[in-house]
């Protein structure tokens, strides 16, 4: 025993090195752990807060530069709101026509960035929206220019976004003009460009080709702007082409949010799932 | 002792935030320097490996943290710690951390900090192993040294 005691008293050093790695590594393992996450809400909920306190000096020297930017976004979006109250006119229009039911709606939540991280291979931002907002994991994040990505974790009054620009991050999109499908990646390299791969080879792209969310994606609404389409890559060895996506919006500049929340939650859908195969039987 | 510690714990919480408001939103190409390095290796000369390592994981974690990711900067900067301790025998620093040695052992140990941060961060991301020994582990080790040397050029005039 006395032995035993020397030897560990001898190598202790190793032995706290070993301790300290075991639980490094147990906490990386751990990471999508349901209660670990509850803790990491819990913690990053903490930090937001004196986050929230600091970013006021650098929102406050950017204040001058947003306004600007502001009003010229507001000169265009009004323009095009008086496009899409006509669009909309002829479209509630032609769906009463046809007999088509409305589709799912979504709201907006604003919220400000506190922190963000866009230089690692899985960037973030944190915004000052929460569980109390109505914000939940996989809600839409977005700008007034396009997607931005989506929530991964929530606390009361804050969450944590995964941003497009992030090496896990997947998301059905279409180019507009063609309707054709693919799904969005990034290859962790520039992050003004993402990829939208598993495109079939004999659909018709072309450069400065809208790119947009599609109806085939779990959490974003049909629509809302990615980028345009870059440049083609295409192998003949391969079924698919790669079209890489000049992102709309510059995330290096990203101040201000909206979380998209869908009014009817995935649970009442599924709900009327159910009611709907129990009336099959 | 008790006033030294109360310092460091000061230093550190302004490193930190220096880091998260300021370090992360200068990087160059997807590089960014890790200022937190330099109090885990002042500690680990002046202290040796065992307070270097506690030190290290504590502020590691502290970051994960931050960022919401448990783990990774924990595992790199216990290492790191240890590494740099080791410089630290018979109770007294081999090197002291104002001499100009300091630098050369900085280097060493951060690249082997960098090279498991980098490994567990950016590995995936990597086309070859050159690029992810060039651009990842030597280049954020080149811009972290930038700024440590800084630091110990100013160190070392205050001490003249």
């Amino acid at each position: 025993m006395q032995r035993l005691f020397e030897f560990l008293l001898r190598f202790k050093d190793q032995f706290v090195l070993i301790l300290l790695v075991i639980l490094a590594n147990l906490m990386i393992l751990s990471n999508q752990n349901s209660q670990i996450n509850f803790l990491r809400a819990a913690s990053f909920g903490f930090f937001a807060v004196i986050e929230e306190q600091l970013s006021f000096f650098s929102r406050y020297l950017d204040a001058i530069e947003t306004a600007e930017g502001l009003r010229q976004e507001n000169m265009l979006l009004s323009e095009e709101v008086y496009r899409l109250r006509t669009y909309r006119i002829e479209n509630l229009q032609l769906r009463k026509d046809l007999g088509l039911k409305e589709g799912i709606g979504f709201s907006s939540v604003p919220a400000d960035v506190i922190h963000s991280s866009i230089y690692s291979s899985d960037n973030t931002i944190t915004i000052t929206a929460g569980s109390e907002q109505g914000v939940l994991v996989n809600n839409l994040v977005r700008n007034s220019s396009g997607v931005i990505g989506r929530v991964i974790l929530t606390d009361n009054q804050y969450s944590i976004v995964q941003l497009m620009i992030s090496s896990n991050f997947r998301m059905g999109a279409k180019v507009e003009r063609t309707s054709t499908e693919g799904l969005i990646t990034w290859d962790g390299k520039a992050t003004s460009h993402v990829y939208l791969s598993n495109v079939v080879q004999t659909s018709p792209v072309e450069k400065g080709d809208p790119v947009v969310s599609s109806q085939n994606s779990t959490f974003a609404p049909e629509g809302i702007p990615v980028g345009f389409v870059d440049s083609v890559f295409i192998d003949p060895k391969q079924l698919f082409k790669t079209i890489r996506v000049r992102t709309a919006v510059d995330f290096s500049r990203v101040n201000h949010v909206f979380v998209t929340i869908p009014e009817k939650p995935d649970s009442v859908l599924l709900n009327l799932d159910e009611t709907a195969t129990r009336g099959e039987k | 002792m008790n006033r030294e510690w109360v310092t460091l714990t000061g230093v550190s919480l302004l490193v930190i935030l220096l880091q998260f408001l300021f370090i992360d939103k200068i990087a160059i190409v997807g590089i960014s320097a890790d200022i937190v390095l330099i109090p885990i290796s002042a500690i680990a000369f002046q202290y040796g490996r065992m307070k270097g390592m506690v030190y290290g994981f504590s502020v590691g974690f502290l970051l994960d943290i931050m960022t919401g990711f448990w783990g990774v900067n924990a595992l790199a900067k216990t290492i790191a710690g240890f590494i740099w301790g080791s410089f630290y025998v018979d109770s007294k620093p081999l090197i002291g951390w104002y001499q100009r040695q300091y630098l050369q052992v900085f280097l060493f140990g951060a690249i082997f900090h960098f090279a498991v941060l980098s490994g567990l961060n950016y590995a995936h991301l990597s086309s070859s192993i050159g690029q992810f020994i060039f651009k990842y582990v030597l280049g954020q080790t080149a811009y972290t040294f930038v700024f440590t040397y800084l630091f110990a050029m100013y160190f070392w005039n205050r001490k003249r």
